[in-house]
């Protein structure tokens, strides 16, 4: 479904230098998969994720998603930040809508949608708040909301439960995890937990640090449904004991 | 009301009442005409408003104030969010509205009274030229510092340019438009003042004119100080507008 070729990047650093971020990565991500990767602070996820959704134009290197080249006009894409860019002078509510008000959806169409996702968010009773008025965690939750309201069929999410408690978090967890079943989602997804990427992941992509190639691709055959208790098994502390030292070799 | 509110009040009544206090004991000392008392230049109002001028001339002096303040607000949020969001508009048109910007737009009113007369056309037009400038002004740098975050985010959700400016430019310009208000309206009440004593004697400051010709003092006084509370309404009216679309800011106390 999504074909990264030899994509190469780099920037432009302040003393006008060349900063070499990805080399020549390559992979394929299958319809309705969950596609994890993982790598060092600063090695280039943040940078690949938005190279895939089209908001970065690699140096050499192409992303093809279902054969063709990536736009932002296809809307069946969802991407969430990490750093959120929620819109300060809206509310939690529009800036829920703001995806659909910008597909044009009709009123009554948004105000069911928005109803839906906040009650499945927990974000009832904060719709009129401004994001500055929310805690760091309730605003990552705005945002997960923003980035599922459409119905995505691919959805690019760059560490979306980092600022959430432990509980939270593996209350979420379960929650996408039910989503994506449902919707048969492809996802890729960035995050730093290892515990989160095999409890989420068909397939967990390694990255090198800076600049980032890839290390190791490690399919992880847990069997589905997963559910959070997955992680007291022997099973997920023999692949948790195997990414940890492909990370650190 | 708070206590600390109260106290702002009386804390800022006091320079009144002392410059009020002043201004009567100094008028004993000198000629009317030179100093009438404040009780003269109130009854110098009061004669005006028996015979209904005041009224009349304040109501005058605000339709072409607001009428063409507004129009300016919109026609420079709406011009300054083009030059501010299109590069080439920017490069090619920004020299010209700072050099408007920086000129005394006084020196333009031969050629407004040769255009569009001495009448309400006129001082209209006026009014928008001299006030909408600042506007633009600010909008325009207010585009150019919007969060890089915000744009990136409504291109990720395939904005169109269109959309992009109306959700994401004009509420990131905001802050700034509100610093182009304030400086629009000051120019805008100059503006305003001044074309109803150059042009055909109209309202509050045609009134001044015509007083000011005849060495009516007392009037004269009076009329400096409704110019001068008039101006503080129309902050006042600034002020709510501010409150209205900055809502959603932090409050730093
Ligand atoms: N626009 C940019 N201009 C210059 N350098 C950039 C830019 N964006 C990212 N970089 C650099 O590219 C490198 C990779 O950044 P990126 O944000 O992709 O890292 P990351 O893997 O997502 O890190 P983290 O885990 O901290 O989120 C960093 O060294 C960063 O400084
Ligand atoms: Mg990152």
């Amino acid at each position: 479904m999504i074909d990264i070729i030899d994509v190469t990047k780099s920037f432009l650093s302040v003393d006008n230098s060349r900063l070499q971020v990805l080399l020549q990565v390559n992979f394929h991500v299958n319809r309705g998969e969950f596609f994890t990767i993982l790598g060092p602070n600063g090695c280039g996820k943040t940078t690949l994720l938005k190279i895939i959704h089209g908001l970065l134009a690699p140096d050499s290197g192409s992303v093809l998603i279902q054969g063709r080249p990536v736009s932002l006009r296809d809307k069946t894409r969802s991407f969430m930040f990490q750093s959120l860019n929620l819109v300060p002078w809206k509310t939690v509510w529009d800036n829920i809508a703001l995806p659909l008000v910008l597909m044009g959806q009709n009123k009554s169409e948004i105000k069911e949608k928005i109803n839906k996702i906040i009650e499945f968010m927990g974000l009832n009773g904060f719709e009129k708040h401004y994001p500055h008025q929310l805690s760091g965690g309730m605003q990552q939750k705005v945002a997960i909301a923003r980035a599922l309201v459409t119905d995505p069929q691919i959805l690019l999410m760059d560490e979306p439960l980092s600022a959430l408690d432990a509980y939270t978090r593996e209350v979420l967890q379960d929650e996408i995890l039910q989503i994506i079943e449902k919707r048969g989602l492809t996802v890729l997804y960035v995050t730093h937990s290892v515990d989160e990427a095999l409890l989420l992941s068909d397939r967990i992509c390694i990255l090198t640090p800076r600049p980032a190639r890839i290390k190791d691709i490690v399919a992880i055959d847990l069997p589905k449904p997963r559910r959070v208790s997955l992680k007291n098994t022997q099973e997920f502390s023999r692949l948790r004991k195997i990414i940890w030292d492909k990370l650190f070799s | 009301m708070l206590w600390r509110d109260v106290r702002g009040i009386i804390l800022r009544t006091v320079p009144l009442v002392i410059f009020l206090m002043g201004w009567q004991v100094a008028s004993y000392f000198t000629r009317p005409i030179i100093l009438p008392s404040p009780t003269a230049a109130i009854g110098g109002l009061a004669q005006l408003a028996i015979r209904d001028e005041l009224q009349f001339a304040i109501l005058t002096t605000l339709t072409a104030l607001s009428l063409g303040f507004a129009t300016a607000a919109i026609m420079g949020t709406f011009i300054g969010m083009l030059i501010g969001w299109f590069k080439k508009a920017h490069t090619a048109l920004s020299p010209y509205v700072y050099a408007l910007g920086s000129s005394p737009s006084f020196v333009f009113i031969p050629i407004i009274i040769l255009w569009f007369g001495i009448g309400f056309e006129a001082r209209l037009v006026y009014v928008i030229f001299a006030s909408i400038i600042p506007v633009i002004i600010n909008v325009m740098h207010g585009v150019r510092y919007i969060e890089s975050e915000l744009i990136e985010l409504a291109k990720s959700l395939g904005a169109s340019q269109l959309q992009m400016l109306r959700h994401i430019v004009l509420g990131g310009a905001t802050t700034f438009l509100i610093a182009g208000l304030r400086l629009g309206l000051v120019r805008a009440f100059t503006a305003t003042i001044l074309s109803e004593m150059f042009f055909r004697l109209e309202g509050v400051g045609g009134l001044l004119s015509k007083y000011s010709s005849v060495f009516r003092t007392p009037e004269i006084f009076g009329l400096i100080v409704v110019i001068i509370s008039l101006s503080q309404v129309a902050l006042g009216v600034i002020k709510l507008v501010e409150r209205r679309l900055l809502k959603w800011k932090p409050q730093i106390t």
